[in-house]
């Protein structure tokens, strides 16, 4: 079956089974590698992306589910020459071991700080409680995400991490 | 450099590259294939330990490409070992690259573990650096007409000191040219990886980039999304399979009802080896429904213990080893105490958050596999002795998976890849799923510790006896992948790793005797394979000898040692932590409500130093433990990148912690019936602790890597601040509510 997805800013045209999870899609039909395969039962988020302005678990939603709602991977906020402010923070704090689950963890800040641009520490805790990691990041995940939440209020506009989120 | 979408399809021995597809990777083979192919480097002919040119080679324009087999798990050595290299041979570190775990490229690099990488694989690449650094120089010498001594080098160029107009640079002297030059490696036969020797001096001080805090080099892509995990492999013409596990281990295959998945769209081919079974289709999504919905019957499985730990007591022993120093018989007879104590340790998982994964093409006697193996030539040699084929014709290549701890010490994914692909003469990825990776990957083996001491009336140990009960930690190794012992006519293995016992203490009567048992379920390492369940059950009893002797548990350790390492970290976390002096359990709680806090210490009793001191906050009605701030201080040798070492103790001693707190893999009659996150919970945000991180430098030592060093003390920090906080010894790790509840119930009676 043929869907039209807005994924990333782009049109892209799919032909799947409805029933097909979104994350298979992403990650085999559009070459999409920011989402993992972690668990496939909404447990661990590795497989973030964010839907219209929520973050949610690409392996829990049927691509027919999606509609006309815009999809944004790790690779729609930023680019390696040119990082989101989040993804920058991640660096700077290096906030990575073997990195598997740093898409679900910067994903699911991002939809977060979208909405809470200046958290305490225990809510950033709490964004990021359904997300796993293995390697024991956690400490610098959140001061990863303390600083981008710095650098964002920091910043004169103040929405620069919304505005490079749709570009 | 831009490397979007890049399809080489190469045939014959000098293909750097296989079929890869891998999307805007910066994957370092593409680095060498790209510079070889502009004429800059030259090919990468033989991977032979004995030739300097299979170790490092040098382009024209100055790049450094350095080949090991030693493989990357997520702890950063390529940044640390690009850092040593680079100066060894006083060029920038940017100009180093590192090549990893192609058995086309690279010569055995023997198991990556993430603490042997330290030091085992740093070793042989810094004697490479500085072998070539002296035939550099050597060369230098003869072009400038000046002796070797009045040389100079710095980034990547030599100069004549006192005259620096007269200068030549690495890549005008070797660049694009093989050196040509002989080195004498030698392999150890427990396959820990090739040690080279030589004549040219090895830096010992004077560092630019070791010690330096080098920001990693795989951060930026892992942020992006665009590095190269195994998982991201494509290849033209791959589709995609999964496993059909059997019902239970031990289990056999009845029989395959194939109608049952006639239905399913995209199936390619039932696959069946053996008892090993396996669906091929053309999506992935297809291949994960045929195999849910594939009809197999399995005869029953073999019988589980229903208490593991009494297995373990009568388990059919395959060794008993025997260590001892002085008369503990004497030793206790002295003793006006004697203490006695158990300590249980549970089957835990090493839960990637990426389950296993790997890619392979079996095609025209030849294969090639893509995968996340910690021992990329030792899987190769498995596959090609499972398939039948030449060792020559198979080739494997390592790309980094998620994280594993050990548990890809020789990656069960790859074999199963291969089978598969060889049965439908097309390239397959095969993922596992979570319930997978949960019941099927090769586990860290439970363990049992008889514990005895004696006490003079000084309040000093006269004898310590430890007596332990475990199954090897390496049973799913090299020989045992999943996949070969499921086709049948598998080697097995039987290497015995992982015993109980060992301590940095210097007691007068001391003896040690482990039972390596039976298998119980198929065991590989797990950061501090049996160093963790040993300190549990050292490190607990230390404290209960403590509160017996009415002694404070710093000072009753310091006591009774002697080795410097082990007393400075001990007094760095009592510094740090602001430890107070008293015995365990000094402040005798009489509420039931409310929350009790208390503090313990502990210390990794073997390899390298480590101690740690945890505060805990227990719930005393529901029996739920925080750890609210842990302390810990390791010696690690020469440290080469600090803030490197300090993500992997943080990263380290937080698994240690979950594991202490919550991980326990279950049972029923045949099986494991854990087989996702909420069946097998692991820590969380919210109950992250602080940290504080103390490295104690140890520059004339070699260096060592501290990730499992951080987990080894972790379950006796928080059982002993258990103890402090409530009165309640914990002899069995996780130390979950209900177990705390119990003993408290049974100290109420
Ligand atoms: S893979 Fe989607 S939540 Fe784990
Ligand atoms: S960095 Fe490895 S799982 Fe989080």
């Amino acid at each position: 079956m043929k869907f039209a997805l807005r994924v990333n800013g782009k049109l892209q045209s799919v032909d799947v089974a409805p029933e097909t999870p979104l994350l298979y899609v992403l990650r085999n039909d559009l070459e999409l590698d920011g989402p993992k395969f972690g668990c496939g039962l909404g447990q661990c988020g590795a497989c973030t992306v964010i839907l219209q302005d929520q973050a949610i678990r690409s392996c829990s939603m049927r691509v027919d589910a999606v509609g006309r709602r815009e999809i944004t991977t790790l690779e729609g906020i930023g680019s390696r020459g040119r990082l989101h402010p989040i993804q920058e923070a991640f660096v700077s704090e290096q906030a990575a071991q073997c990195g598997y689950c740093i898409n679900g963890m910067i994903m699911t800040a991002k939809a977060f700080l979208d909405k809470n641009p200046r958290p305490a520490e225990p809510a950033i805790r709490q964004a990021l409680a359904g997300n796993l990691c293995r390697c024991g990041t956690h400490l610098e995940i959140i001061r990863a995400v303390q600083r981008a939440a710095q650098t964002r209020s920091a910043s004169p506009s103040g929405q620069s991490l919304k505005k490079r989120g749709t570009a | 450099m831009n490397y979007s979408r890049r399809e080489f399809v190469k045939q014959g021995a000098n293909a750097l590259i296989v079929g890869l597809t891998l999307r805007n990777s910066a994957l370092q083979v593409f680095a060498v294939e790209e510079n070889v192919t502009r004429g800059v480097l030259p090919s990468p002919r033989s991977v032979s330990p004995n030739e300097l040119d299979s170790w490092l080679a040098i382009s024209s324009e100055g790049n450094v490409t350095v080949y090991t087999g030693r493989v990357d798990l997520g702890t950063g050595v390529q940044t640390s070992f690009a850092q040593v290299v680079a100066d060894e041979l006083d060029v920038p570190f940017e100009a180093v690259t590192m090549v990893m775990g192609d058995t086309a490229l690279t010569t055995d690099g023997g198991k990556s573990t993430a603490s042997s990488n330290s030091n085992r694989g740093q070793q042989p690449l810094i004697r490479a650096a500085a072998e070539a650094r002296r035939v550099l120089l050597a060369q230098a010498a003869n072009r400038l007409g000046a002796p070797v001594e009045t040389l100079s080098v710095q980034d990547g160029i030599v100069s004549v000191q006192g005259n620096p107009s007269k200068k030549i640079s690495y890549a005008e002297i070797i660049g694009n040219k093989r050196f040509n030059t002989r080195l004498k490696a030698s392999i150890p036969p427990d396959n820990r990886g090739t040690m080279l020797e030589g004549t040219a001096p090895i830096k010992t001080g004077n560092f630019k980039l070791v010690g330096k805090s080098i920001p990693r080099v795989d951060v930026p892509e892992k942020v992006a999304g665009t590095w190269p995990y195994v998982h991201n492999v494509r290849i033209p013409g791959m589709v995609h399979g999964r496993v059909v596990f059997p019902s239970a281990p031990g289990a056999t295959l009845i029989t395959i009802d194939e109608d049952s998945v006639r239905g399913v769209p995209g199936v390619i081919k039932v696959v069946r080896k053996g008892n090993f079974v396996g669906v091929v289709a053309e999506r992935e999504e297809q291949a994960i429904q045929a195999a849910r919905q594939l009809r197999v019957t399995w005869s029953e499985g073999t019988r589980l213990p229903r208490d593991k730990h009494e297995w373990l007591r009568n388990a059919k022993k395959i060794k008993t080893e025997d260590t001892s120093r002085g008369d503990v018989v004497a030793g206790l007879a002295k003793a006006v105490k004697t203490i006695r104590a158990t300590y249980k340790t549970p089957i835990q998982n090493h839960g990637m958050i990426g389950p296993s994964c790997a890619v392979a093409d079996v095609r025209d006697g030849q294969a090639t596999f893509w995968s996340g193996s910690q021992w990329i030539q030792g899987n190769r040699r498995d596959l090609a002795a499972m398939l039948g084929l030449p060792l020559e014709k198979v080739r494997g290549v390592w790309l980094e998976a998620s994280g594993s701890y050990g548990r890809l010490a020789c990656d069960d994914a790859a074999p199963q890849a291969a089978l598969l692909s060889q049965a439908v003469g097309r390239p397959v990825r095969v993922q596992w799923m979570r319930q997978d990776e949960h019941a099927w990957a090769p586990m860290s083996p439970p363990t049992l510790a008889d514990m005895q001491a004696g006490l003079d009336a000084q309040g000093k140990i006269t004898a310590f006896v430890l007596e332990g009960w475990s199954p090897s930690h390496s049973s799913g190794e090299s020989g045992n992948s999943v996949a070969w012992r499921l086709v049948g006519g598998n080697p097995g293995h039987t290497r015995l790793s992982g015993g109980l016992g060992g301590h940095a203490y210097d007691f007068e009567n001391d003896r040690t005797t482990m039972h390596y048992v039976e298998e119980l379920l198929r065991a590989i390492y797990m950061r501090g394979p049996g160093s963790y369940q040993t300190c549990f059950a050292i490190e607990t009893f230390m404290d209960e000898l403590a509160a017996a002797a009415n002694a404070d548990p710093v000072e009753f350790r310091l006591r009774h040692l002697k080795d410097p390492d082990s007393i400075a970290v001990i007094e760095a976390v009592a510094k740090n932590s602001g430890w107070q002096t008293a015995p365990p359990y000094s402040k005798k709680i009489s509420n039931r409500r409310g929350t009790a806090t208390g503090r313990g210490i502990s210390n990794a009793t073997t390899g390298r130093k480590a101690a740690v001191v945890a505060d805990v906050e227990v719930n005393l009605e529901t029996g739920k433990v925080r750890v609210t701030k842990a302390v810990i201080a390791v010696t690690c040798g020469r440290i080469i990148n600090p803030e490197g070492m300090r993500h992997q103790l943080q990263g380290g001693l937080i698994q240690g912690l979950s594991r202490s707190l919550m991980e326990e893999i279950k049972l029923d009659q045949t099986r494991v019936t854990d087989s996702d996150w909420l069946s097998y919970p692991i820590l969380r945000f919210p109950e992250i602790p602080e940290i504080e991180t103390i490295l104690i430098d140890r520059p004339d030592s070699e260096p060592d890597g501290v990730g499992e060093t951080a987990s080894i003390p972790a379950a006796a920090a928080i059982g002993n601040a258990i103890f402090d906080a409530t009165g309640v010894r914990l002899r069995e790790v996780p130390f979950t509510p209900f177990r705390l509840r119990q003993q408290q119930l049974e100290r109420q009676r």
